[in-house]
């Protein structure tokens, strides 16, 4: 019998209480290498607090977490990063009184140095779209344009497995493409995988291969697209939104 | 050995006091506003001299002791309206702009009134219990500790005052869409603080030297306990107060004021490792988790 | 690779030709000050620059990491008394390097053994603030009980509220370092330092230091070690203070608890706040300005020296929150004719 190829994410019965308010219920989640996956549900389903237990930023009261074949559970978020992971958050958090370049090298610094860095650089800037903004304070950024930068920053750091929570909330058409077109091309070229949080079921069709439908605090159906979105359940969730 | 125990619990109740008034007007300002005054000592220095002053005015102590009470609420009331409502929400800032005031504060009273103010006694004589004997106003300090304690407590739980205050505390402009008028509720907060320090200095006037550095000798004891306690103002000062003061009253017992400070210094450090909250997180966690097991 | 591309860099304002050329007739006026200066005023000139290592090392800290810390006079008076310890019981040339070395080592120490308990203990934000100056109130608590002739270490004795004196000046070849040597010693180690602290700032460690400052939980998330650069810079910090302490000793070959007390503990908080927090050119200019002033009104018998300088940060955190030295370079860049974006000479060098 040949062997399962081990996940590259997997958490195992995951649960996260608020007080007496329970965010993240039971959650047993797979990611494979180089998978691209879009975790949907309605606001409050627990999308970001479940992101947030992977990162290491919240500790879970139950289950655990093994990622690219280790147990990563009592990680700091900064050990976790160093075995792959990355993550863009829901806010864009790049450093406003940064240029995008030095935003960059920040990220880019811990992995490449000298002439390599330099590289690194100019290809990244130029892979965004965002050489005419080399040397613009993050803070007179466009939102799409701090989006792109900090999915840069994100994948500067040569993840296995790349965190997105809300890549393209707030951004118009033409962008929303452009993001899904670029985390597409970096998710087949380099072959990271792509766990991302997205409203916007466009994007999610454009991007998954597989979604996850999390509500109030459990998953309640995984599978492909099309499958999920006839699924009485999920429809039944989302209540008349068009899936 | 009845003797030791005696004065351990005294030694106890007068740590107890002093560390809860201490704290109190510092505790009110930072879990209301999140500002730690710096010049906290300097509020309690102008109740002590206002007590003292006028007390050598001729007025009596009791009532020497409200000029003090009132001249630090008009001082409190004057340095809100002038400074501190231009330094909410900038924590860091405004610990640094009292210092800044605390420094004023203090030179000016020494080119007021000189390095020292001729002394009130201390009242009320001593009790004693065969060979054992101790201040009776002292007891009495420990008296008001927990009568403070108590009426803060009415005041917040039951007084429509409290009720605001908490609502302003724990979501600004929620509670100022409800029709809160905030900006009075940091004033009378302030206020309230800063009277609580004016208090502390009025009754430890006739204990402790009179020089402009008096504040100075309250802060360790402040600080630590608004760090141990977190921002539940009651609850937190009351608890830590009593914990800081059984550590503090069984160290200096044995060893001395350094390190009865230096042992609540190490009992803050540890407590702010186990509970990063302060004592205010464990009991929101124990009610959170009471509130669910009662489900 | 030039000095420049080592010492020029988006964390530091003045990056031109023009202010380099000005910073330099700066330390050639500094060099040439005890020429035409009297004794008495190149040994006041050196307690201002000893002075301005202290506001350095709080302004590397608060302003480029984040920290602020109320407590860097501790390290100061641990510095200075340790090295008063060492020095008094070895009064020789080898004795007072070793007394050096050993006042800023077990300043050192006692940063990072301070900052270990609360950064890795999650100390954060006014906890730490509130924390370092409780650890200088407690010293002071200790160092004013320390009357007594059982407090003496050898020959040292610490001598509670009277303070210890007869500190030994520090020795180089042989020669005691007094009035003008002392006086370019502390000049060149503040240079130094300043422009060692430059190449830091402006190193990859500087950004990371300066990312904890802007958002600590972003750069944890990028894979950086934050508690660890809090860690350092913080212990860096105490190092510094340390240094400082250790030339204050040797200076007034005395030291007393009031180092630790509350008012003293003020003064590099003034020093950098006015200066400008993110600005060690400022925090040296402000260090020795406000000195310099407070001296001067003292000198005259007036006692309003303290309001002066409490007035003074009072206004500078409501008028003025960023410092003097932001504010000047703001005006300094607006008013050349093409406005050139920071950070461009980076890489046009």
């Amino acid at each position: 019998m040949a062997a399962e190829p081990e996940p590259l994410l997997a958490t195992d019965a995951l649960r996260k209480e608020f007080g007496g308010l329970t965010a993240t219920d039971d959650v047993s989640l797979t990611v494979s290498p180089g998978e691209r996956r879009c975790l949907i549900g309605p606001n409050g389903a627990g999308k970001s607090t479940l992101l947030s237990l992977i990162t290491g930023q919240l500790d879970p009261n139950a289950g655990s977490i093994r990622f690219a074949g280790e147990a990563i559970d009592g990680l700091s978020p900064h050990e976790r990063i160093d075995r792959g992971l990355s993550v863009k958050f829901q806010v864009p958090s790049v450093y406003g009184e940064f240029s995008t370049r030095e935003n960059l090298r920040l990220a880019l610094q811990r992995r490449v140095s000298g002439e390599e860095l330099e590289d690194a650089i100019v290809d990244s800037l130029s892979r965004f779209d965002l050489a005419d903004e080399e040397y613009v304070e993050a803070n007179a950024l466009s939102h799409g344009q701090k989006q792109r930068l900090e999915i840069a920053m994100a994948s500067a750091l040569d993840p296995a497995l790349l965190l997105l929570d809300e890549p393209v909330a707030g951004l118009s058409v033409e962008e929303t493409q452009r993001i899904a077109d670029l985390l597409i091309d970096l998710n087949e070229s380099v072959g990271v995988a792509l766990l991302v949080i997205e409203h916007d079921m466009k994007f999610v069709r454009a991007l998954a291969e597989r979604v996850t439908v999390l509500h109030q605090g459990s998953i309640l159906i995984e599978g492909e697209m099309e499958n999920v979105a006839d699924d009485p359940a999920v429809r039944n969730v989302y209540l008349g939104e068009e899936v | 050995m009845i003797y030791d125990t005696l004065n351990l619990l005294f030694q106890f109740l007068d740590s107890f006091a002093f560390i809860v008034l201490a704290t109190v007007g510092l505790a009110v300002i930072f879990g209301m506003m999140g500002i730690i005054n710096l010049a906290h000592g300097e509020f309690i220095l102008v109740g002590a001299y206002g007590t003292t002053l006028s007390y050598g005015a001729g007025l009596p102590l009791a009532l020497a002791m409200g000029v003090g009470v009132l001249a630090t609420t008009v001082f409190g009331l004057v340095l809100e309206r002038t400074v501190m409502r231009r330094l909410y929400h900038r924590p860091l800032d405004s610990m640094v702009a009292t210092w800044g005031l605390s420094l004023v504060t203090v030179q000016l009273a020494r080119i007021g009134f000189g390095n020292t103010l001729s002394q009130v006694g201390t009242p009320l004589g001593s009790i004693s219990y065969g060979a054992f004997s101790y201040s009776a106003y002292r007891v009495v300090l420990a008296g008001i500790a927990v009568a403070v304690l108590v009426s803060l407590y009415w005041l917040f739980m039951y007084t429509e005052f409290g009720t605001q205050a908490r609502a302003t505390m724990e979501d600004e402009p929620t509670a100022r869409s409800m029709g809160v008028d905030t900006g009075r509720i940091y004033l009378g907060t302030f206020g309230l603080g800063s009277a609580l320090a004016g208090l502390t200095g009025a009754l430890y006037a006739p204990t402790i030297t009179m020089t402009p550095e008096l504040g100075a000798s309250f802060l360790v004891e402040a600080f630590v306990t608004v760090v141990v306690g977190g921002s539940s103002v009651l609850v937190g000062t009351s608890l830590a107060g009593g914990f800081l003061g059984v550590v503090n009253a069984t160290f200096t017992n044995l060893a001395g004021t350094f390190i009865g400070q230096v042992a609540m210094l190490l009992a803050a450090i540890l407590a702010i490792r186990l509970l990063p909250e302060g004592i205010t997180g464990l009991i929101d966690s124990w009610r959170a988790k009471r509130a669910e097991g009662g489900q | 690779m030039s000095l420049r591309t080592v010492l020029d860099g988006p964390n530091t304002r003045g990056t031109s030709d023009r202010f380099w050329a000005a910073f330099g007739l700066a330390v050639v006026a500094l060099l040439g000050y005890p020429l035409v200066a009297s004794t008495y005023a190149v040994a006041n000139a050196a307690l201002f620059l000893l002075y301005a290592i202290l506001g350095l090392s709080l302004c590397v800290i608060w302003g480029y990491c984040g920290i602020l810390s109320f407590g860097q006079v501790a390290f100061f008076g641990i510095g200075g008394y340790t090295f008063g310890i060492v020095g008094i019981n070895l009064s020789t040339t080898t004795g007072t390097a070793l007394g050096l070395l050993t006042g800023v080592g077990v300043a050192t120490l006692f940063a990072f053994v301070l900052g270990y308990f609360m950064f890795y203990g999650g100390v954060r934000d006014v906890y730490v603030t509130i924390m370092t100056l409780v650890v200088a109130l407690v010293v002071h608590t200790f160092m004013g009980q320390t009357a007594g002739s059982e407090w003496a270490i050898g020959e040292a004795a610490l001598g509670g509220f009277d303070g210890m004196t007869n500190i030994p000046n520090l020795m180089l070849g042989g020669i005691e370092l007094i009035d003008t040597a002392f006086y370019y010693v502390v000049l060149l180690v503040l240079l130094g330092t300043y422009l060692g602290l430059r190449a830091l700032v402006n190193s990859d460690f500087g950004r990371a230091m300066v990312a904890v400052r802007e958002d600590e939980e972003r750069t944890e998330l990028l894979g950086y070690d934050t508690k660890r650069i809090k860690l350092l810079v913080f212990t860096l910090g105490g190092a510094l203070a340390g240094l400082s302490g250790v030339l204050y000793a040797s200076w007034g070959n005395y030291m007393n608890p009031a180092v630790f007390g509350i008012t003293f503990a003020a003064l590099p908080v003034v020093w950098v706040s006015v200066g400008g927090r993110d600005s060690l050119l400022g925090a040296i200019g402000a260090t020795y300005a406000i000195e310099w002033f407070s001296q001067q009104l003292s000198i005259t018998g007036s006692e309003y020296a303290l309001v002066v300088v409490g007035g003074l940060l009072l206004v500078t955190i409501l008028w003025l929150p960023k410092g003097v030295a932001p504010a000047v370079a703001d005006w300094l860049s607006e008013k050349q004719s093409s406005p050139s974006i920071r950070g461009h000479e980076e890489v046009a060098d």
